[in-house]
Protein backbone atom coordinates (compact mmCIF):
# COMPACT_ATOMS: atom_id res chain seq x y z
CA UNK A 1 0.00 0.00 0.00
CA UNK A 2 1.39 3.26 -0.76
CA UNK A 3 1.33 6.37 1.99
CA UNK A 4 -1.19 7.95 0.15
CA UNK A 5 -3.99 5.07 0.29
CA UNK A 6 -2.95 4.78 3.86
CA UNK A 7 -3.41 8.48 4.35
CA UNK A 8 -6.71 8.23 3.04
CA UNK A 9 -8.42 5.29 4.24
CA UNK A 10 -7.35 5.89 8.17
CA UNK A 11 -9.82 8.49 9.08
CA UNK A 12 -12.64 5.83 7.26
CA UNK A 13 -11.53 3.40 9.85
CA UNK A 14 -10.87 5.76 12.72
CA UNK A 15 -13.80 4.33 14.74
CA UNK A 16 -12.46 0.91 14.58
CA UNK A 17 -8.76 1.69 14.54
CA UNK A 18 -9.39 3.53 17.96
CA UNK A 19 -10.25 -0.17 18.99
CA UNK A 20 -7.54 -2.17 18.24
CA UNK A 21 -4.05 -0.75 16.97
CA UNK A 22 -3.63 2.13 18.92
CA UNK A 23 -4.90 1.39 22.57
CA UNK A 24 -3.21 -0.75 24.92
CA UNK A 25 -6.37 -2.56 25.93
CA UNK A 26 -8.45 -3.35 28.96
CA UNK A 27 -6.37 -6.61 30.51
CA UNK A 28 -8.78 -7.72 33.11
CA UNK A 29 -11.22 -9.78 31.24
CA UNK A 30 -14.65 -9.86 32.26
CA UNK A 31 -16.54 -13.46 32.90
CA UNK A 32 -18.47 -14.83 30.11
CA UNK A 33 -21.31 -17.26 31.21
CA UNK A 34 -21.19 -18.67 27.91
CA UNK A 35 -17.63 -20.41 27.94
CA UNK A 36 -17.35 -21.57 31.70
CA UNK A 37 -16.63 -25.68 31.27
CA UNK A 38 -16.19 -25.21 27.94
CA UNK A 39 -13.40 -27.53 26.85
CA UNK A 40 -12.62 -25.51 23.49
CA UNK A 41 -9.20 -25.68 22.54
CA UNK A 42 -6.85 -22.72 22.43
CA UNK A 43 -7.40 -20.63 19.44
CA UNK A 44 -11.35 -21.67 19.24
CA UNK A 45 -12.30 -19.88 21.97
CA UNK A 46 -14.43 -16.77 21.38
CA UNK A 47 -12.20 -15.15 24.20
CA UNK A 48 -9.33 -15.41 22.02
CA UNK A 49 -9.86 -12.21 20.65
CA UNK A 50 -9.33 -9.92 23.19
CA UNK A 51 -6.34 -8.64 22.60
CA UNK A 52 -6.26 -7.43 18.72
CA UNK A 53 -3.96 -4.84 19.35
CA UNK A 54 -0.68 -7.60 19.22
CA UNK A 55 -2.36 -9.57 16.85
CA UNK A 56 0.68 -11.85 16.21
CA UNK A 57 0.12 -13.09 20.12
CA UNK A 58 -3.59 -13.15 20.52
CA UNK A 59 -4.54 -16.34 19.78
CA UNK A 60 -1.13 -17.73 22.71
CA UNK A 61 -3.35 -15.95 25.34
CA UNK A 62 -6.79 -18.21 24.08
CA UNK A 63 -7.76 -20.00 27.56
CA UNK A 64 -11.05 -21.46 28.90
CA UNK A 65 -13.17 -20.79 32.12
CA UNK A 66 -13.46 -24.72 33.44
CA UNK A 67 -16.55 -24.74 35.96
CA UNK A 68 -15.42 -25.36 39.32
CA UNK A 69 -11.63 -25.09 38.71
CA UNK A 70 -9.15 -22.21 39.41
CA UNK A 71 -6.26 -22.25 36.97
CA UNK A 72 -3.40 -20.48 36.12
CA UNK A 73 -2.08 -21.22 32.62
CA UNK A 74 -0.52 -19.99 29.24
CA UNK A 75 2.31 -18.49 31.30
CA UNK A 76 5.32 -17.66 29.74
CA UNK A 77 8.46 -14.81 30.85
CA UNK A 78 10.29 -12.34 28.96
CA UNK A 79 14.14 -12.84 28.24
CA UNK A 80 16.34 -10.61 30.73
CA UNK A 81 19.89 -9.98 31.55
CA UNK A 82 21.35 -10.50 35.05
CA UNK A 83 20.71 -7.48 37.03
CA UNK A 84 17.58 -6.60 34.73
CA UNK A 85 14.27 -6.88 34.64
CA UNK A 86 11.66 -9.29 32.79
CA UNK A 87 7.43 -9.89 32.90
CA UNK A 88 6.01 -13.30 33.15
CA UNK A 89 2.35 -13.44 31.02
CA UNK A 90 -0.22 -15.37 31.78
CA UNK A 91 -4.23 -16.44 32.21
CA UNK A 92 -6.14 -16.46 35.46
CA UNK A 93 -9.02 -18.81 34.73
CA UNK A 94 -11.30 -18.36 37.79
CA UNK A 95 -13.98 -20.91 37.39
CA UNK A 96 -15.22 -20.95 40.92
CA UNK A 97 -18.33 -19.17 41.93
CA UNK A 98 -16.59 -17.04 44.46
CA UNK A 99 -14.70 -13.50 44.09
CA UNK A 100 -10.87 -13.52 44.40
CA UNK A 101 -7.71 -11.17 44.93
CA UNK A 102 -4.58 -11.80 43.99
CA UNK A 103 -2.28 -9.86 46.70
CA UNK A 104 1.04 -10.61 45.31
CA UNK A 105 3.86 -12.83 43.75
CA UNK A 106 7.51 -14.36 44.90
CA UNK A 107 9.82 -15.71 42.91
CA UNK A 108 13.48 -16.32 43.43
CA UNK A 109 14.62 -15.33 39.96
CA UNK A 110 14.88 -11.92 40.83
CA UNK A 111 15.13 -9.49 43.78
CA UNK A 112 11.80 -8.78 43.79
CA UNK A 113 8.92 -10.02 42.36
CA UNK A 114 5.47 -7.73 41.80
CA UNK A 115 2.59 -7.21 40.06
CA UNK A 116 2.35 -4.49 37.94
CA UNK A 117 -0.01 -2.85 34.98
CA UNK A 118 1.41 -1.08 31.72
CA UNK A 119 -1.63 1.81 31.22
CA UNK A 120 -1.90 4.80 29.29
CA UNK A 121 -0.29 7.81 31.14
CA UNK A 122 -1.94 10.54 28.94
CA UNK A 123 -0.80 12.66 25.97
CA UNK A 124 1.03 9.27 24.13
CA UNK A 125 2.84 8.05 26.79
CA UNK A 126 2.95 4.88 28.43
CA UNK A 127 3.11 4.05 32.20
CA UNK A 128 3.87 1.56 34.74
CA UNK A 129 2.24 1.23 38.29
CA UNK A 130 1.89 -1.44 41.14
CA UNK A 131 -1.29 -3.39 41.57
CA UNK A 132 -0.84 -4.40 45.22
CA UNK A 133 -4.41 -5.86 45.45
CA UNK A 134 -6.44 -7.03 42.01
CA UNK A 135 -9.55 -8.37 42.18
CA UNK A 136 -10.65 -11.55 40.51
CA UNK A 137 -14.07 -12.35 40.09
CA UNK A 138 -15.32 -15.48 40.12
CA UNK A 139 -16.31 -16.95 36.78
CA UNK A 140 -14.18 -14.58 35.08
CA UNK A 141 -10.71 -14.90 32.84
CA UNK A 142 -7.73 -12.01 33.92
CA UNK A 143 -5.30 -12.21 31.15
CA UNK A 144 -1.49 -11.15 31.96
CA UNK A 145 -0.55 -9.82 28.42
CA UNK A 146 2.26 -7.63 27.25
CA UNK A 147 1.16 -3.90 27.50
CA UNK A 148 -0.91 -4.61 30.66
CA UNK A 149 -1.06 -6.64 33.89
CA UNK A 150 2.34 -8.87 33.91
CA UNK A 151 3.79 -10.06 36.94
CA UNK A 152 7.74 -8.04 36.79
CA UNK A 153 10.93 -9.42 37.96
CA UNK A 154 12.82 -6.04 38.81
CA UNK A 155 16.98 -7.18 39.30
CA UNK A 156 17.18 -10.97 38.38
CA UNK A 157 19.19 -12.64 40.15
CA UNK A 158 19.87 -14.81 36.79
CA UNK A 159 20.28 -14.09 32.68
CA UNK A 160 16.67 -15.62 31.44
CA UNK A 161 17.27 -17.03 27.84
CA UNK A 162 15.04 -18.66 24.98
CA UNK A 163 14.36 -22.15 26.51
CA UNK A 164 14.57 -21.56 30.45
CA UNK A 165 12.03 -22.17 32.93
CA UNK A 166 10.90 -19.62 35.87
CA UNK A 167 9.07 -20.44 38.64
CA UNK A 168 7.07 -18.16 40.72
CA UNK A 169 4.44 -18.25 42.55
CA UNK A 170 0.67 -16.16 43.25
CA UNK A 171 -0.60 -15.57 46.41
CA UNK A 172 -4.31 -15.30 46.42
CA UNK A 173 -6.70 -15.04 49.16
CA UNK A 174 -9.02 -17.43 48.51
CA UNK A 175 -6.94 -20.21 46.42
CA UNK A 176 -3.81 -19.50 48.53
CA UNK A 177 -0.12 -19.95 46.76
CA UNK A 178 -0.37 -21.24 43.52
CA UNK A 179 2.99 -21.95 41.50
CA UNK A 180 3.13 -21.37 38.25
CA UNK A 181 6.38 -22.65 36.08
CA UNK A 182 6.81 -20.53 32.88
CA UNK A 183 9.09 -20.75 29.43
CA UNK A 184 11.35 -18.02 28.47
CA UNK A 185 11.17 -16.75 25.82
CA UNK A 186 12.00 -13.70 23.75
CA UNK A 187 7.93 -13.33 22.65
CA UNK B 1 -7.43 -5.99 3.03
CA UNK B 2 -9.18 -4.22 6.25
CA UNK B 3 -6.67 -5.61 8.51
CA UNK B 4 -3.95 -3.35 6.45
CA UNK B 5 -6.13 -0.65 7.00
CA UNK B 6 -6.46 -1.25 11.17
CA UNK B 7 -2.71 -1.59 11.55
CA UNK B 8 -2.27 0.74 9.35
CA UNK B 9 -4.42 3.38 12.19
CA UNK B 10 -1.37 4.21 14.24
CA UNK B 11 0.90 5.34 11.38
CA UNK B 12 0.92 8.73 10.35
CA UNK B 13 2.85 10.24 7.32
CA UNK B 14 5.21 12.96 7.60
CA UNK B 15 8.13 14.39 5.30
CA UNK B 16 9.81 15.55 8.01
CA UNK B 17 14.28 14.80 7.73
CA UNK B 18 16.47 14.32 10.74
CA UNK B 19 19.00 14.23 8.22
CA UNK B 20 20.91 17.69 9.52
CA UNK B 21 20.85 16.43 13.15
CA UNK B 22 24.55 14.77 13.17
CA UNK B 23 24.34 14.08 17.04
CA UNK B 24 27.36 12.00 18.71
CA UNK B 25 26.21 8.61 19.97
CA UNK B 26 27.75 5.14 20.89
CA UNK B 27 26.48 1.78 19.96
CA UNK B 28 26.63 -1.32 21.95
CA UNK B 29 29.47 -2.50 20.41
CA UNK B 30 31.03 0.73 22.07
CA UNK B 31 32.04 2.37 18.92
CA UNK B 32 31.29 6.52 18.68
CA UNK B 33 28.69 6.81 16.03
CA UNK B 34 26.92 9.79 14.14
CA UNK B 35 23.56 9.73 14.05
CA UNK B 36 21.50 9.67 11.24
CA UNK B 37 24.70 10.20 9.10
CA UNK B 38 26.15 6.45 9.80
CA UNK B 39 23.16 4.97 8.97
CA UNK B 40 22.13 7.09 5.45
CA UNK B 41 21.73 5.37 2.60
CA UNK B 42 19.20 2.40 3.77
CA UNK B 43 15.72 2.77 5.78
CA UNK B 44 16.03 3.02 9.39
CA UNK B 45 13.88 1.25 11.91
CA UNK B 46 14.11 3.03 14.99
CA UNK B 47 12.39 2.13 18.35
CA UNK B 48 12.53 4.08 21.90
CA UNK B 49 13.60 1.87 25.11
CA UNK B 50 14.76 2.16 28.40
CA UNK B 51 16.40 -1.55 29.28
CA UNK B 52 14.50 -1.26 32.45
CA UNK B 53 11.35 -1.50 31.26
CA UNK B 54 10.61 -4.43 31.12
CA UNK B 55 6.82 -4.51 29.28
CA UNK B 56 6.77 -2.01 26.86
CA UNK B 57 10.26 -1.37 25.99
CA UNK B 58 10.82 -5.67 26.07
CA UNK B 59 7.48 -5.78 23.42
CA UNK B 60 8.95 -2.48 21.57
CA UNK B 61 12.54 -4.37 21.43
CA UNK B 62 10.85 -8.27 20.17
CA UNK B 63 9.09 -6.46 17.75
CA UNK B 64 11.82 -4.59 15.91
CA UNK B 65 13.64 -7.98 16.17
CA UNK B 66 10.62 -9.61 14.16
CA UNK B 67 10.43 -6.52 11.68
CA UNK B 68 14.40 -7.95 10.98
CA UNK B 69 13.41 -11.23 10.59
CA UNK B 70 9.86 -10.33 8.34
CA UNK B 71 12.14 -8.42 6.30
CA UNK B 72 15.00 -10.88 5.46
CA UNK B 73 12.21 -13.62 4.59
CA UNK B 74 10.58 -11.34 1.68
CA UNK B 75 13.60 -9.91 0.62
CA UNK B 76 16.39 -12.80 0.04
CA UNK B 77 18.77 -10.14 -0.72
CA UNK B 78 19.26 -8.89 2.68
CA UNK B 79 20.73 -12.33 3.59
CA UNK B 80 24.03 -11.11 3.55
CA UNK B 81 24.44 -8.94 6.75
CA UNK B 82 26.95 -6.87 4.44
CA UNK B 83 23.68 -6.15 1.88
CA UNK B 84 24.51 -2.20 0.81
CA UNK B 85 20.66 -2.21 0.79
CA UNK B 86 20.38 -3.66 4.70
CA UNK B 87 18.50 -1.75 6.32
CA UNK B 88 19.57 -0.21 10.21
CA UNK B 89 17.04 -1.91 13.25
CA UNK B 90 18.16 0.59 16.12
CA UNK B 91 17.04 0.92 19.46
CA UNK B 92 17.61 3.90 21.21
CA UNK B 93 17.43 4.50 25.42
CA UNK B 94 16.35 7.72 26.27
CA UNK B 95 17.51 6.57 29.74
CA UNK B 96 21.52 7.25 29.38
CA UNK B 97 22.24 7.74 33.05
CA UNK B 98 21.31 3.84 33.29
CA UNK B 99 22.17 2.82 29.79
CA UNK B 100 25.75 3.00 29.01
CA UNK B 101 27.13 0.92 26.56
CA UNK B 102 27.89 -2.16 28.80
CA UNK B 103 24.06 -2.34 29.40
CA UNK B 104 22.98 -2.04 26.26
CA UNK B 105 25.35 -4.92 25.27
CA UNK B 106 23.60 -7.00 28.04
CA UNK B 107 20.26 -6.24 26.72
CA UNK B 108 20.99 -6.59 23.25
CA UNK B 109 22.45 -10.27 23.96
CA UNK B 110 19.51 -11.22 26.27
CA UNK B 111 17.38 -10.80 23.08
CA UNK B 112 19.66 -12.53 20.40
CA UNK B 113 20.57 -8.95 18.84
CA UNK B 114 24.00 -8.50 19.53
CA UNK B 115 25.32 -8.46 15.69
CA UNK B 116 24.40 -6.65 12.48
CA UNK B 117 21.92 -4.96 11.98
CA UNK B 118 20.84 -4.34 15.19
CA UNK B 119 22.37 -1.47 16.43
CA UNK B 120 21.31 -0.28 20.59
CA UNK B 121 22.22 3.42 20.87
CA UNK B 122 23.01 5.58 23.83
CA UNK B 123 25.18 8.75 24.44
CA UNK B 124 25.85 11.48 26.87
CA UNK B 125 22.43 13.48 28.62
CA UNK B 126 22.77 16.06 26.40
CA UNK B 127 23.36 14.10 23.41
CA UNK B 128 20.05 11.90 23.96
CA UNK B 129 17.86 14.60 24.92
CA UNK B 130 19.11 16.69 21.58
CA UNK B 131 17.13 13.43 19.58
CA UNK B 132 14.38 12.69 21.87
CA UNK B 133 13.50 16.80 21.73
CA UNK B 134 13.22 16.36 17.55
CA UNK B 135 12.04 13.08 17.63
CA UNK B 136 9.28 14.02 20.21
CA UNK B 137 9.75 11.52 22.26
CA UNK B 138 8.78 12.36 26.14
CA UNK B 139 9.85 11.06 29.45
CA UNK B 140 8.80 11.81 32.71
CA UNK B 141 9.87 9.66 35.98
CA UNK B 142 7.16 8.13 37.45
CA UNK B 143 8.35 6.00 40.65
CA UNK B 144 11.64 7.16 42.15
CA UNK B 145 12.51 5.87 45.32
CA UNK B 146 15.83 4.54 47.10
CA UNK B 147 16.53 0.85 47.83
CA UNK B 148 18.01 -1.10 50.67
CA UNK B 149 21.45 -0.72 49.21
CA UNK B 150 21.19 3.31 48.37
CA UNK B 151 20.87 2.41 44.73
CA UNK B 152 18.28 4.90 43.26
CA UNK B 153 15.65 2.89 41.41
CA UNK B 154 12.75 4.34 38.98
CA UNK B 155 10.62 4.01 36.38
CA UNK B 156 9.52 6.51 33.45
CA UNK B 157 6.30 7.33 31.48
CA UNK B 158 7.31 7.52 28.21
CA UNK B 159 6.30 7.70 24.48
CA UNK B 160 5.26 4.56 23.17
CA UNK B 161 6.58 4.91 19.46
CA UNK B 162 8.83 3.45 16.59
CA UNK B 163 9.54 5.18 13.15
CA UNK B 164 10.50 4.31 9.99
CA UNK B 165 12.90 6.34 8.41
CA UNK B 166 14.00 6.55 4.26
CA UNK B 167 17.69 6.43 3.14
CA UNK B 168 17.88 10.18 3.40
CA UNK B 169 16.45 10.27 7.08
CA UNK B 170 13.58 11.39 6.33
CA UNK B 171 9.90 10.09 8.47
CA UNK B 172 8.35 8.10 6.58
CA UNK B 173 6.07 6.84 9.13
CA UNK B 174 5.36 6.84 12.59
CA UNK B 175 4.17 4.21 14.82
CA UNK B 176 2.41 3.35 18.17
CA UNK B 177 5.63 1.54 18.87
CA UNK B 178 4.37 -1.84 20.99
CA UNK B 179 0.87 -2.26 19.82
CA UNK B 180 1.45 -1.89 16.14
CA UNK B 181 1.74 -5.24 13.62
CA UNK B 182 5.40 -5.79 13.22
CA UNK B 183 4.00 -7.46 10.00
CA UNK B 184 2.41 -3.94 8.94
CA UNK B 185 6.09 -2.25 9.83
CA UNK B 186 7.74 -4.72 7.82
CA UNK B 187 5.67 -4.48 4.77
CA UNK B 188 6.49 -0.68 4.98
CA UNK B 189 10.12 -0.71 5.73
CA UNK B 190 10.16 -3.57 2.24
CA UNK B 191 8.86 -0.53 0.58
CA UNK B 192 11.50 1.54 0.94
CA UNK B 193 14.21 -0.79 -0.13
Amino acid sequence: MNPLNKAFFTPLFGVLLLMTACQPGDSEVAGDSEVAGDTTMAGDSEMASSTPEVPDEASENANTIIEGEFVVDDAWARVGMEGGMSAAYFTIANGLDQDDVLLGAMSSVAEATEVHETYDAGEGMMGMRERESLPVAGNSLTEFKQGGLHVMFLRLTEELSEGDEVQFTLSFENAGDVTVTAPVRMR
Amino acid sequence: MLAVFIFSSCASESTESFDDMSVTLTDHRGQTVTFPDDYLGSPMIIGYIYTNCPDICSLITANVNQIEGLVRESNPDLTEESASNQPSYILMTFDPERDTPEQMAKYAASFDMSDEPFHFLTGDSMAIQTVMERMRVRTSVSYDTVNARGERVYFLNHSDKVYLLDDDASLVYEYGGSMTSPSMMANDLSNEL
